[in-house]
C-alpha cells in the first residue's frame, strides 16, 4: 500500500515513515442452519466471548398479496411482537427491557424484520418472551393502531425529502407496478391511509407461521446454547400461516432517459442515476458491486472528486447496490450512484455526472481507484461484522434478497480475489446510455426546462 | 453478567503520554483514540478556539500536505473523525490492524508539527469552515442554541463552561496567528494526553511502536506552558480544579421564540464525570426518560398525554458538574404551562416517593445492555478507556449499578433534581 504523497523528510529523532503493505482483510463468522420447534428456519452463528447476543427474525415480503397496499407487509412483525394475550404492551415492552433487550423493526422491500439485541445471559428469557407472543399474539386494535401511527410518523418525516422521492421514482421505473419492489417497502402516506387494523391483522394471520419465520442468531455458545433457546421457544407454536413465496423481482419495460420529480420544499435536489441489471454470476455481481463503490460510494470515490471538490457543486455523493436472486439463480442487481446538489446547481451537476459516468463507462476506472474500492468494501466490512447486533444484520440482509446463508462469505472471498479490471469492465454496465437518471427538485427553486428531462411529476403525486 | 474477552494494559511514557491498550481479537482491526485535555474551557477569551483547531489539526504539517491525513487513512481503508467537548478534543481513527503504525506516526507528527505548519491561509480556511458549522448544527437547527442558552444562564460571566465548544464570536475571528500558535504549544503536549488503542493487536507489540512513535517528542519543560500538569484527580468525585461551580441562581425561566412548535427544554446541574455519582445519573437520565417505562415517558406521554415525546441526555463535564438536558415536547393542543407544571409534579413526586422496582429493573437492563453494547465495538471501548484514564477513575461497573437501590436513586434526584439550580428555557411560537 502506498502513501498518496511521500511525507516529507523527517525531523531529528523522529522515525522514519512507516511503509507497510496492508492486505485487506474480514473474516466472515460461521453459520450453521436448523430447524426448530415446528418447522421455523434457524440460522445459527456461535461467537465465543460476547457479552451481547442478537436475533432477528424476518419473513419474506415477496408474497403478492402483501403488495398492496404498499407498507402493509412491513406491519406484520412488529403488530405480533409487541404483546401477548398474557402480557400488554406496556407489560411486554418493561418485560424486554428489564432484561436489557433493545427491539428494533424495520422493513425493506424483501422482508419485514425485528432485530433484538441482548446481554448473553438473558437471550433465554427474551426468546421465551418473543415465542409467546408469537404462539399466542394479542393483535390488540390498540396496538396495531400504534404501530400503524408510527409507519404513518416515519411516512410524514420523508414525505418532503428528495432522497425518498428520487429513489422512489428510480425504483417505480425500473420494477413493474405491482410488485413489491415497484412501491416503498415502508409505504408513504397515501397507501398507509388505506390500511385499517383489520388488515394487519388477517396480514399477520396469514404470513407469519413456523413456515414463513426465520430466526438469525449469534450469540456466545459457552453461555447459551441457542438452538436449545429457540426450539423451546418456539416449539408447540402451530399457526398454519402458509410457506411466503419468492418470486424473484419483476422488471419493467422501462426504457432508459431522465425523468424528474417535483418536491415541494426541497431545500436540496438530488440526482439518481443507475440502472436494474440481471448478472449471470456472483463474481460479476460483486464486481459491479466495486464499480459502484469506485464511482461513488466512499469519500475518495471518483465522482467525489470529480463532483464535490471545491466549487464543484455537489454536496453529497453515494453508491447503492442491491442484490436479489432471480428466478433460476442468476442476480438482479440495482446499483445507482446519486448526488445531492444545491437547487441553482442542479442542471450543471446532472450534466457533470452524465459526462463523468460516461467517460469511466467509456475508458474503464483507473486500477488504482478499483483497488480502493475493493480495499474499502473490505474493511468496511469487518467493521460491520464487530458486534452480534451487527454480524445478524449483515447475515439476514443478504437471506432477505433470497440468498443462501453461504452468500456473505462467498461475497467476501470473490471481492478479496477480484482483479481491477473485472472492476473496471463492470464500470461499462453503468453507462448513462443503460441508465435512468432521476432528478427529484424543488419546482419554486429549479427551472423545470434547464434540466433537459423527459417527463415531470407533479408535487407529491406518484407521476407513473 | 460476563465480560467482554479483552484485556487491558497502561503505560505511562517519559514524556507524559498515557497509553491504554485493550486486546480485542473479533476482526483484524484496531481502534486509536487520542483524547487530549483540551476543551473549550481552555479557549482562554476567544470561544471556539479549542473545536477550532479540532480542524487545524487535519489541515496538514510540513511533512503531511492538507488533505494528506485523510486520503492515506482511507487509502489504507480507515476511517478518521475528531470531537470537541467543554473538557477534551478526542481524534479517532478505525483503521485495519496492521496500518497502526501510521496512524501513530500521523498523530505523532502533528502534535510535534502542527505549529511549525501554521499560516494565515490555513487559519482563516478553517475559520470559514467552523462558522459554517456552527450554522448548520446550531444556527439553522431547530432548538439548536438550548444548550447555549442553557450554559450562558446556568454560568456566570468569565465561567468557562458559559460558551459551548462550537462557538465562531467575533473573537475568534479576530485571533492572530501567533495567538493560535501559542494555544496549540500550550494545550497540545503528549502529557495532556491519552492514547488508547483497542482491537486485533498484541499489547507489547503497541506499547513498542507508540515508543517509536512518540517516544522522541520531549516532555515540555517544567514551568513552560505547556507542561500545566492535568489536575489530580480525586476518586469517586471527578476531577476537582479551581473555579467552576453553578452559579446559585434557582430556578430560572428563559424565554426564547421558534417559529416551530413549542418546546420546554431544561437545564440540569448533575455530578461532573469521573465518578459513581455521574454514572449513577445516567441511570436517573435512563429512568427518566428512555424506554417505554421512563417516568416522563410513562407518565407525560402514555398516560396524561401531555406531551408527544421527551428526551433526557446527560452531557459530561469534569470539573464542578456535568449538565443534563431534558427536552419535553408538547402534544398538539397542550400548552407550556401545563407542560412545566406535569414536569415539576413529576420530579416532586420522584423526589418525595422514589420510582417504582419495575421503573428501576427496567432503567438497570437498559443501562447494562447500553453499556455491554458500547464496549462490544473497539471505537467504543477505546472511547470509554481513554475518557476514564483522563478523568482518573473506573466507569461504575454493571455490578455497581445492579446494587444501587431506589433509594439511592431518590436521595441523587432530591440532591440534583429538586428547584435549585435548574434552567427552563421555553421556546414559544411566533407567526411567520
Amino acid at each position: 500500500m502506498m502513501a498518496p504523497t511521500e511525507p516529507a523528510p523527517t525531523v531529528a529523532g523522529m522515525p522514519p515513515f512507516p511503509r507497510i503493505s496492508v492486505p485487506a482483510r474480514a473474516n466472515w463468522p460461521d453459520w450453521s442452519a436448523y430447524r426448530v420447534g415446528t418447522g421455523v428456519t434457524l440460522h445459527l452463528c456461535a461467537l465465543p466471548g460476547k457479552a451481547m447476543a442478537a436475533f432477528q427474525l424476518f419473513v419474506p415480503l415477496r408474497a403478492p398479496s402483501l403488495a398492496s397496499p404498499a407498507g402493509l407487509g412491513a406491519l406484520t412483525l412488529p403488530s405480533v411482537l409487541c404483546a401477548s394475550r398474557y402480557r400488554d404492551a406496556y407489560r411486554f415492552a418493561g418485560a424486554l427491557e428489564r432484561l436489557g433487550a433493545r427491539v428494533s423493526a424495520g422493513a425493506v422491500a424483501d422482508a419485514s424484520f425485528v432485530t433484538v439485541t441482548v446481554p448473553a445471559t438473558e437471550l433465554t428469557a427474551v426468546a421465551s418472551l418473543i415465542g409467546e407472543a408469537l404462539r399466542e399474539p394479542a393483535l390488540h386494535p390498540i396496538d396495531i393502531d400504534r404501530v400503524i401511527g408510527a409507519a404513518q410518523a416515519t411516512a410524514e418525516k420523508v414525505a418532503g425529502d428528495p432522497t425518498s422521492a428520487a429513489m422512489r421514482a428510480f425504483r417505480g421505473l425500473w420494477y413493474r407496478p405491482g410488485s413489491v419492489h415497484h412501491a416503498p417497502p415502508s409505504g408513504d402516506l397515501e397507501s398507509l391511509a388505506t390500511v385499517d387494523n383489520a388488515m394487519v391483522a388477517a396480514a399477520c394471520q396469514g404470513t407469519i407461521g413456523p413456515a414463513s419465520l426465520r430466526v438469525v442468531v449469534a450469540a456466545d455458545d459457552r453461555t447459551v446454547d441457542a438452538r436449545e433457546v429457540w426450539q423451546r421457544a418456539v416449539g408447540g407454536w402451530a399457526t398454519p400461516a402458509p410457506s411466503v413465496c419468492a418470486p424473484p423481482p419483476v422488471l419493467s419495460a422501462y426504457l432508459p432517459g431522465r425523468v424528474g420529480v417535483a418536491v415541494d420544499g426541497a431545500r436540496r435536489s438530488v440526482i439518481v442515476l443507475g440502472r436494474v441489471v440481471t448478472v449471470a454470476s456472483l463474481r460479476e455481481a460483486v464486481a459491479l458491486e466495486a464499480a459502484a463503490t469506485a464511482l461513488g460510494g466512499w469519500y475518495g470515490s471518483v465522482l467525489h472528486a470529480a463532483l464535490r471538490a471545491e466549487d464543484r457543486p455537489a454536496h453529497g455523493i453515494d453508491a447503492g447496490f442491491t442484490p436479489r436472486v432471480g428466478l433460476d439463480g442468476e442476480v438482479v442487481c440495482e446499483a445507482y450512484v446519486s448526488a445531492s446538489v444545491e437547487p441553482t446547481g442542479t442542471a450543471a451537476a446532472a450534466s457533470a455526472l452524465t459526462d463523468a459516468m460516461s467517460q469511466r463507462a467509456r475508458d474503464g476506472l483507473d486500477p488504482a481507484d478499483a483497488r480502493r474500492a475493493l480495499t474499502f468494501l473490505v474493511r468496511a466490512q469487518a467493521v460491520r461484522l464487530q458486534t452480534a447486533g451487527q454480524i445478524v444484520r449483515e447475515q439476514a440482509r443478504y437471506l432477505h434478497l433470497g440468498h443462501k446463508s453461504g452468500f456473505g462469505r462467498a461475497r467476501l472471498e470473490t471481492l478479496l480475489s477480484l482483479s481491477e479490471s473485472e472492476v473496471s469492465r463492470a464500470a461499462r454496465m453503468l453507462h448513462p446510455g443503460n441508465s435512468s437518471m432521476v432528478i427529484a427538485y424543488n419546482p419554486r427553486a429549479v427551472p423545470v426546462g434547464t434540466l433537459g428531462i423527459d417527463s415531470v411529476a407533479p408535487s407529491g403525486e406518484p407521476w407513473w | 453478567m460476563s465480560v467482554p474477552d479483552s484485556r487491558v494494559n497502561h503505560h505511562e511514557y517519559g514524556n507524559g503520554l498515557r497509553v491504554v491498550v485493550s486486546e480485542k481479537h473479533v476482526q483484524p482491526l484496531v481502534a486509536v483514540n487520542l483524547r487530549f485535555a483540551v476543551g473549550s474551557r481552555h479557549d482562554a477569551g476567544r470561544p471556539g478556539l479549542a473545536h477550532l483547531f479540532e480542524h487545524l489539526m487535519f489541515s496538514g504539517t510540513t511533512r503531511m500536505p492538507r488533505g494528506t491525513h485523510l486520503r492515506l487513512v482511507q487509502a489504507l481503508g480507515g476511517d478518521a473523525n475528531a470531537t470537541t467537548s467543554t473538557d477534551w478534543t478526542v481524534y479517532h481513527h478505525v483503521v485495519p490492524a496492521e496500518a497502526l503504525p501510521v496512524v501513530l506516526w500521523l498523530e505523532a507528527d502533528r502534535l510535534a508539527g502542527l505549529a511549525d505548519a501554521l499560516d494565515q491561509t490555513g487559519l482563516d480556511a478553517q475559520r470559514a469552515v467552523v462558522r459554517e458549522e456552527r450554522l448548520a448544527v446550531v444556527d439553522n437547527q431547530p432548538y439548536g442554541d438550548a444548550v447555549e442558552r442553557i450554559s450562558e444562564a446556568l454560568y456566570p460571566a468569565g465561567h468557562p463552561y458559559r460558551h459551548v465548544p462550537i462557538s465562531a464570536t467575533a473573537d475568534l475571528m479576530d485571533a492572530s496567528l501567533d495567538e493560535a500558535r501559542s494555544f496549540f504549544t500550550t494545550c497540545y503536549a503528549p502529557d495532556r494526553a491519552v492514547l488508547s488503542v483497542v482491537g486485533d493487536v498484541r499489547a507489547a507489540d503497541v506499547f513498542a511502536q507508540v515508543d517509536a512513535a512518540f517516544g522522541w517528542i520531549p516532555r515540555p519543560a517544567p514551568g513552560s506552558a505547556g507542561s500545566t500538569p492535568w489536575p489530580v484527580p480525586r476518586p469517586g468525585r471527578g476531577v476537582v480544579v479551581a473555579a467552576p461551580t453553578v452559579a446559585p441562581h434557582g430556578t430560572l425561566r428563559l424565554e426564547a421564540r421558534t417559529r416551530l412548535a413549542p418546546r420546554l427544554v431544561v437545564g440540569v446541574p448533575v455530578p461532573p464525570v469521573g465518578g459513581r455519582d455521574y454514572e449513577l445519573h445516567r441511570l436517573i437520565a435512563i429512568l427518566l426518560g428512555g424506554g417505554p417505562n421512563g417516568r416522563l415517558r410513562r407518565r407525560l406521554c402514555r398516560d396524561r398525554e401531555i406531551l408527544a415525546d421527551v428526551l433526557v441526555r446527560p452531557m459530561a463535564q469534569m470539573s464542578g458538574a456535568s449538565l443534563c438536558v431534558i427536552e419535553l415536547i408538547p402534544r398538539e393542543g397542550r400548552s407550556l404551562d401545563d407542560v412545566e407544571k406535569a414536569y415539576a409534579e413529576q420530579m416532586a413526586e420522584i423526589a418525595d416517593m422514589g420510582v417504582t422496582d419495575e421503573e428501576f429493573e427496567c432503567a438497570v437492563g437498559r443501562y447494562t445492555a447500553h453499556r455491554l453494547a458500547r464496549t462490544d465495538m473497539i471505537a467504543g471501548e477505546a472511547d470509554e478507556l481513554s475518557l476514564a484514564a483522563l478523568a482518573g477513575c473506573v466507569p461504575m461497573s454493571v455490578e455497581d449499578v445492579r446494587t444501587t437501590t431506589t433509594r439511592t436513586i431518590r436521595d441523587a434526584l432530591r440532591h440534583w433534581c429538586g428547584v435549585d439550580g435548574q434552567v427552563l428555557l421555553r421556546y414559544t411560537t411566533v407567526d411567520e
